[in-house]
């Protein structure tokens, strides 16, 4: 199945090569969840800052499904 | 054939009915009363109006009465100085399809001349009833509601890319206390954005820089300085007393203190931050709704959240996000509108994309859980490694 992802600030450096910028497609396997994305995206469990899905705030077990849009914020510090 | 007002009178009495004061003060104890506008002047209404009273001078009651009071089976009571002009009001609402219209005989003398209950509202000089014009026409603001901004306190964390803009906003909207809490001097690399600061003040204090520039756009506002360094020891008698905080720092260790204040003082907690072309912002109302620690529980590992010295940030980029932190201020001091609780505004400048998304308070947050684990203060400077440690500053 695909899902879209967004990634925000600086952790736009795991937008797969070629993807394109954010947001992006990605397929994913029935039963993936946020944890799985992110192992995928090569992105550290210790970037599991804040995502959201569908727009709501999610946690790295929430199972996605087809046609979801998963976007991941990172903290920022600039003010 | 022209009437005369003894016969205008006539023709508004069978068509409104009247109520002595006494019968009025009946209906406004029940709780879910009649709606009372008073159409006096508003010069009559600033002397003294009944509890509660919507000013709606007659001469703007048929253009203004329907966003003031939209449902026209709403049961309303009007008054004025002696009972006459309400009653011609009352026709005017008649005609317009208001169904339940009452106009009060003996009007505002009558009811305080038997000692009812009266208020005197907020008095303003010439000069601000010439400045908050505009906010007086807004319904939502009103005289009411400039006055609570004018008595507001409101402290901003760092006078730099956020702070700036949020803080010249408050100021021009009147909000009467800003505290200004930033140890840092104005550089000349501030100046792309922080417009509070100008080109002849490089090197001044930036709360005295900040100071200058608000009170040059308006005298009203007390500006008080804060040039430290936040920390443990000092942070919750800084805060003490102000109605909201506005965090508009530049670091993890001052937006991680601030957080942890803000809920153990039960002060709402404005949220701001930038990075590169992209912001967000929320408000952090303990109580009512998550807290910064139910979106990052702990501060990133250093190096994992470059700042904005490191990475750069588009001019005007912070203008748009300390604008929406002033702008949530106000309705948090106002109390209208749906402040961003439990939800997050996030910018992408180049995109020019604005996504609203949900949040949730996290059950089992360090500080606002049910079993909150961050029980005191804490200092992170050397934990999060970062430069400027706990400051305020605001020169990112």
């Amino acid at each position: 199945m695909w899902i879209t992802i967004r990634l925000n600030a600086s952790l736009r450096r795991y937008i797969p090569t070629g993807a394109g910028g954010s947001p992006f497609a990605f397929e994913v396997d029935g039963g993936a969840t946020v944890a799985s994305v992110m192992e995928r995206l090569g992105m550290p469990a210790s970037h599991a800052h804040m995502v959201t899905v569908e727009g709501e705030q999610a946690d790295t077990q929430s199972l996605l499904s087809e046609g979801q849009e998963l976007e991941f914020f990172p903290p920022l510090a600039g003010g | 054939m022209a009437k005369t007002i003894k016969q205008l009178m006539e023709e508004a009495r069978k068509d409104v009915p009247e109520w002595s004061a006494e019968q009025v003060e009946k209906a406004l104890a029940n709780g879910s009363g009649p709606k009372l506008i008073d159409v006096r002047e508003k010069e009559e209404f600033r002397d003294g109006h009944l509890p509660g009273a919507i000013s709606v001078p007659r001469g703007f009651l048929d253009m203004r009465v329907e966003e003031v009071v939209p449902d026209k089976s709403t049961p309303l009571i009007l008054y004025c100085a002696g009972g006459n002009r309400s009653l011609l009001a009352g026709r005017t609402l008649r005609e317009m399809g208001y169904s339940d219209v009452i106009s009060m005989a003996g009007g505002y003398g009558a009811w305080k001349g038997a000692g009812r209950e009266w208020v005197r509202d907020f008095e303003f000089t010439p000069e601000q009833l010439k400045r908050y014009d505009r906010h007086f026409l807004l319904p939502e603001v009103g005289e009411e509601g400039q006055a609570k901004l004018l008595q507001a306190k409101v402290l901003l964390i760092g006078a730099g890319g956020l702070g700036s803009p949020a803080a010249y906003y408050l100021a021009a909207a009147g909000v009467g206390t800003l505290g200004i809490v930033d140890n840092d001097v104005v550089d000349m690399s501030n100046l792309q954005r922080q417009i509070l600061h100008t080109n002849d003040r490089v090197g001044m204090s930036k709360v005295e820089s900040a100071r200058a520039t608000i009170n040059g756009l308006n005298p009203d506002i007390d500006v008080i300085g804060y040039e430290t360094r936040l920390s443990s020891e000092n942070i919750l008698d800084i805060i003490k007393g102000y109605d909201v905080v506005v965090d508009g720092c530049d670091n993890f260790p001052t937006r991680y203190l601030v957080n942890d204040a803000c809920v153990m003082s039960g002060i709402p907690n404005v949220h701001g931050s930038i990075f590169q072309f992209e912001g967000q912002a929320s408000v952090f109302y303990p109580g009512r709704g998550p807290c910064y620690r139910c979106l990052f529980p702990e501060p990133p590992p250093p190096g994992a959240a470059p700042s904005c010295q490191e990475a750069g940030v588009l001019g005007v980029l912070p203008g748009l996000v300390g604008c929406v932190q002033a702008l949530e201020a106000m309705k948090i001091i106002l109390d209208v509108g749906k402040p961003l609780i439990g939800r997050m505004v996030y910018f992408d400048t180049l995109s020019m994309e604005l996504r609203i998304h949900k949040l949730r308070k996290d059950p089992d947050c360090p500080v606002c859980g049910e079993r909150p684990t961050v029980t005191e203060l804490i200092d992170y400077e050397e934990f999060c490694g970062l430069r400027g440690a706990a400051g305020a500053e605001a020169h990112a």
